[in-house]
């Protein structure tokens, strides 16, 4: 039976040249992203700022954060495909606006049964037999404290065709007792097609619109089987 | 290493990295810039100045700065309070295929989205749909129903949510594609054969 998450949310961030004044709760509103409970919410709200440097403005189901050279969409509460509506609705609003990544992001906090659990897939995932030899006083003890894996599609030694990979990372989590935090960054690189002119911000729509949900299944595996996988291997 | 888009993993007051926001020295007054940690474009929503950094934090110490103070053209950045609670237990993309507005009632079809569950149909009380997503309300309209789970502090929550779909309307610059690909596949197309 798949592992499920105590907590789960997502992220979406795109790297570009943004005019962050141009993000505010009027203007999702004004272009129908927004209802208007939600720009009022978020206008009233005590982190709102828009600049031309900055806006940051936040409801109860997602926070954002627009810099010159960044966008950045997080999820808050129950995660839904209203979100990629929002940040596919938003870039979609500015299709000449240059773009040259954007990343989906996934983070789950999971619950392991036991404490022995716990410890076993830090051990499975970073085997202490090197760090207990370097330190081997008794009184000192290792542990896993963040590991980042990157996947990406060539063979090791082969230059990269794409800059696309995956980030997984894993570390304890800090919310949940004996619980392990994931994270999934499936990182994107981003250009025009000119063949089809197709700007950049209309291929991150497009990436968004089209992968987020598959890329949040593939997360799911991707923790389920990590943890799993580390409880079932066979001890040292 | 390329720039990344990896989201850091706290957003809590427990900074893993520079802040986006820095100071720039040499500079008459201070300006607000991001910053990119290393090759990795992070962002994080704690956008408080560190204390080494505080305008009054300068004027304490005792060598002379180099660079006059004045007041940032920016208010200081206020706490964004982002934070992860809750997860989705089933996820529904659902369609409205009649409104019953004397009956309160919205008939729709839905699609669960985690698992293999076959399409259903139901009946959804408008109670249930917040008022600013009243005027979605209509045949073909699209909504997401989940059901998640909420961790609050010392009990956990099963709640449900409704929400609409929102797309904005279609640029010009869309429009004139669709209608430049409709116009090529119009030309590709042969006439049906006439019957003798």
């Amino acid at each position: 039976m798949a592992l499920t998450p105590e907590i789960f949310g997502s992220t979406i961030v795109a790297l570009g040249a943004f005019n962050p004044a141009i993000f505010s709760p009027d203007w999702l509103e004004n272009n129908g992203l927004l209802g208007a409970e939600d720009s009022s919410a978020a206008r009233q709200a005590p982190s709102m700022m828009v600049s031309h440097q900055i806006s940051v403005f936040e409801t109860d189901w997602f926070a954002l954060q627009v810099l010159e050279n960044q966008f950045v969409l997080q999820s808050k509460g129950a995660l839904s495909p209203a979100f990629t509506d929002l940040a596919a609705g938003t870039l979609t609003l500015l299709p000449h606006t240059p773009i040259t990544a954007i990343g989906l992001n996934y983070l789950g906090h999971y619950r392991l049964p036991t404490e022995n659990d716990y410890h076993r897939v830090g051990d499975v995932l970073a085997p202490k037999t090197i760090w207990s030899e370097l330190f081997p006083d008794e009184n000192n003890s290792a542990g896993l404290n963040n590991l980042t894996i990157q996947i990406r599609q060539e063979k090791r030694g082969k230059l990269p065709q794409t800059g696309d990979e995956k980030l997984i990372t894993v570390r304890p989590s800090e919310r949940i007792k004996f619980g392990v935090l994931m994270s999934y960054n499936d990182h994107h690189e981003v250009s025009a097609n000119e063949s089809n002119n197709q700007t950049s911000a209309e291929r991150a729509v497009e990436i968004v619109t089209l992968d987020w949900e598959s890329s949040w299944k593939d997360a799911l595996r991707v923790f389920d089987g990590v943890i799993s996988k580390a409880l079932a291997s066979p001890d040292e | 290493m390329n720039t990344l888009t990896q989201f850091p993993l706290t957003t809590n007051a427990a900074n893993t990295g520079t802040s986006p926001i820095s100071l720039h020295r040499g500079s008459k007054s201070f300006r607000w810039s991001a910053a990119a940690r290393g090759q990795m474009t992070t962002t994080d929503f704690d956008l408080y100045l560190t204390e080494k950094q505080t305008p009054r934090a300068l004027l304490a110490r005792t060598e002379v700065p180099d660079i006059p103070i004045s007041a940032p053209s920016v208010i200081a950045a206020k706490r964004l309070t982002a934070s992860l609670d809750s997860t989705v237990i089933q996820l529904w993309e659902g369609r409205v295929i009649r409104v019953r507005l004397h009956e309160g009632i919205m008939d729709v079809l839905l699609n669960a989205k985690i698992g293999s569950l076959p399409a259903h149909t139901g009946e959804v009380e408008l109670q249930w749909v917040h008022e600013q997503d009243r005027e979605l309300v209509v045949p073909g309209a699209i909504f997401y129903l989940t059901l998640y789970k909420k961790t609050k502090s010392g009990s956990i929550e099963n709640a449900q949510e409704l929400r609409f779909r929102r797309l904005p309307s279609w640029s010009r610059q869309q429009v004139q594609r669709i209608e430049c690909e409709a116009q090529l596949m119009l030309s590709k197309m042969k006439g049906r054969p006439l019957a003798e």
